[in-house]
Parts: C-alpha cells; sequence; structure tokens
C-alpha cells in the first residue's frame, strides 16, 4: 500500500482547479502525484488530514475526477484509492466524482 | 417464658372467725422457649431495618439517572442549536458569495471561511452523533459539494445559474436542519402524552 501525505509531499494549503488558480492546483496535483502512483497496481491512500482547513469540492473533483477523464477504469479507482481526512467525507465525495466523470 | 397448665383452687372457711383461706397449688408447669430456627440468619430485625434502606438507595437511584437524563437532553440540545446557528451563517455566506456584488465573490476568501466553519459544523455533528442523535455523514458531503463546487468559476456563471446553485444550497441546509430535529426528537422523546394524560386523570 502506498500513502500520499498531501501535506507533506505536496502542499499544507492546496487550492484550484487548474494551474491557472494556483501553485498547488488540482491539476498539478493529478500530474505530479496520482497519475505517476495511479498504475503501480499498489493501493494508494491519499491522506488530507494534515494540510490546514481543507480543499473544496472543485479540486477533489478536478483531481480524481480528471483521473476518469484522463482514460482510468473508474473500478480500478475505486477499488484502488481511498481518500482519509480529518471529517471524513473527502472518500465518499470522490467516489462521488468518479462515479459523474465515469458517466459523462 | 413459662406457662402454667393446671392449677388447684383452695378455699377453706373457718366457721369460728368467719374468714376464708385461699390456697392455690400450680400442678403442672409446662416449660418452653422460643428460639431462632437453625440455619435462617433473617430476623424481623433484619427486615425492619434492610428493606426501607433498599428502598431508599432504589430512590436515590431512579432520582440520579432522571437527572442524568435531563442533563444530557439539555447539553445535545445545546450542541443542536450551535449546529443550526452554523447551518444559518454557512446558508448567508453563500448567499452573499453566489447572488452579492462582484466585491464580495473572492473564491478563495469564500472557500477558506465556509472550510473553517464546515469543519467546526462537522466535529459539532460528531458530538452529537456520539451522544445517539444519527447523523447521515452523505448529507453533509452533499452539502459541502453544493456549498463549494465550481465557486472558482463564479465569473464565467450566468445569474440564473448562481441563483440555481444558491436555491440547491438552501435546500439542503433546510432538509439536513428538518432531519436533525427528527432524529434528536426520536433519541428524546417528547414527554406532552403523559402530561396530558396526568392532567385528565
Amino acid at each position: 500500500m502506498m500513502v500520499i501525505d498531501v501535506a507533506k509531499d505536496f502542499s499544507r494549503t492546496p487550492f484550484g482547479r487548474y494551474k491557472t488558480d494556483s501553485q498547488f492546483s488540482a491539476e498539478e496535483f493529478r500530474e505530479k502525484l496520482l497519475l505517476p502512483n495511479i498504475n503501480s497496481g499498489y493501493a494508494l491512500t491519499i491522506d488530507f488530514s494534515k494540510i490546514s482547513l481543507g480543499v473544496g469540492s472543485s479540486f477533489l473533483e478536478e483531481a480524481f475526477g480528471g483521473l476518469v477523464r484522463e482514460g482510468i477504469d473508474p473500478a480500478y479507482l475505486k477499488s484502488h484509492i481511498k481518500v482519509v481526512d480529518r471529517m471524513g467525507l473527502y472518500d465518499e465525495q470522490v467516489r462521488k466524482f468518479i462515479e459523474t466523470a465515469s458517466k459523462v | 417464658m413459662s406457662e402454667s397448665t393446671g392449677i388447684n383452687l383452695k378455699v377453706e372457711e373457718n366457721i369460728y372467725n368467719k374468714n376464708y383461706t385461699v390456697s392455690c397449688e400450680i400442678i403442672n408447669i409446662e416449660s418452653y422457649n422460643i428460639a431462632k430456627p437453625k440455619g435462617n440468619w433473617v430476623s424481623e430485625y433484619h427486615i425492619n431495618l434492610l428493606i426501607p434502606t433498599l428502598l431508599v438507595l432504589i430512590g436515590w437511584r431512579i432520582i440520579y439517572l432522571n437527572a442524568k437524563k435531563l442533563a444530557t437532553r439539555s447539553e445535545s440540545k445545546a450542541i443542536l442549536d450551535s449546529i443550526i446557528k452554523l447551518y444559518e451563517e454557512l446558508d448567508n455566506l453563500a448567499v452573499d458569495f453566489w447572488l452579492g456584488e462582484d466585491e464580495k465573490q473572492d473564491s478563495n476568501r469564500y472557500l477558506m471561511i465556509v472550510m473553517a466553519k464546515f469543519e467546526t459544523l462537522s466535529n459539532r455533528s460528531t458530538d452529537l452523533y456520539k451522544r445517539n442523535v444519527n447523523i447521515d455523514k452523505s448529507v453533509l458531503n452533499n452539502y459541502y459539494s453544493a456549498l463549494t463546487l465550481n465557486c472558482e468559476n463564479i465569473r464565467k456563471m450566468s445569474q440564473s445559474e448562481c441563483a440555481i446553485y444558491t436555491q440547491n444550497i438552501l435546500d439542503l441546509s433546510r432538509k439536513n436542519i428538518s432531519a436533525l430535529y427528527e432524529n434528536y426528537n426520536h433519541t428524546y422523546k417528547p414527554t406532552y402524552k403523559i402530561t396530558k394524560s396526568f392532567v385528565r386523570s
């Protein structure tokens, strides 16, 4: 199992959907951390619990819904990804965004 | 304790001085003792002492449990009220952002405040959940999505699109609040029926 600690490996203040919105955007996160590790075959845990405050739904949608748009199989994503955060809400949100992106 | 069972009473008359002499002879005395039945340690004394004490202890326990229940209910209501207040604050923020003037449509600022308040809301909801007031986490999820999804694109959206977003947020907020009250009343049932029947009797 691989763990991505977002606060440590990416940024404590990730924000925005596109690279034009912020230096630590969802697009940057997906390209730099998610895509290189997603096809390793290992289960991937993305830990948002140490970031300050939280991330907006747009960030989650772009980061994980964007994986589906990049061609990653939604079923593979659902079985290999787990999202952890302080509130215990992001995992369900991410699954919903993966599902929605797969239908488009 | 002893009891006489046979008495011989004799009265003699003196014919000379007209005096009477009464003599009493006890023929048979049976004596017996009231002894404690062997193997039984509980006497009337013990029963007279134990039962009232037990009743007092039971009474105290009932009063304590009732007071504890009332205090827990008050605390839970206070947490519920604070959650409702947070929902109202978030709704006001959303309305100001989505339908407000351009100066108020700073998505960074909006997101920061919403995320801070939402985290407090989530923690309060967890506190209430620990007090057996069931809360469906998915409704919080939907509300969070409604509040924050696509907020950075507000300047590219039309007024009607913003209105739709706002309506959705307010609708979810009202539904969540109703569900919270319902779950609270389910856990801490109102006692008005008992009061009515008491007054009628």
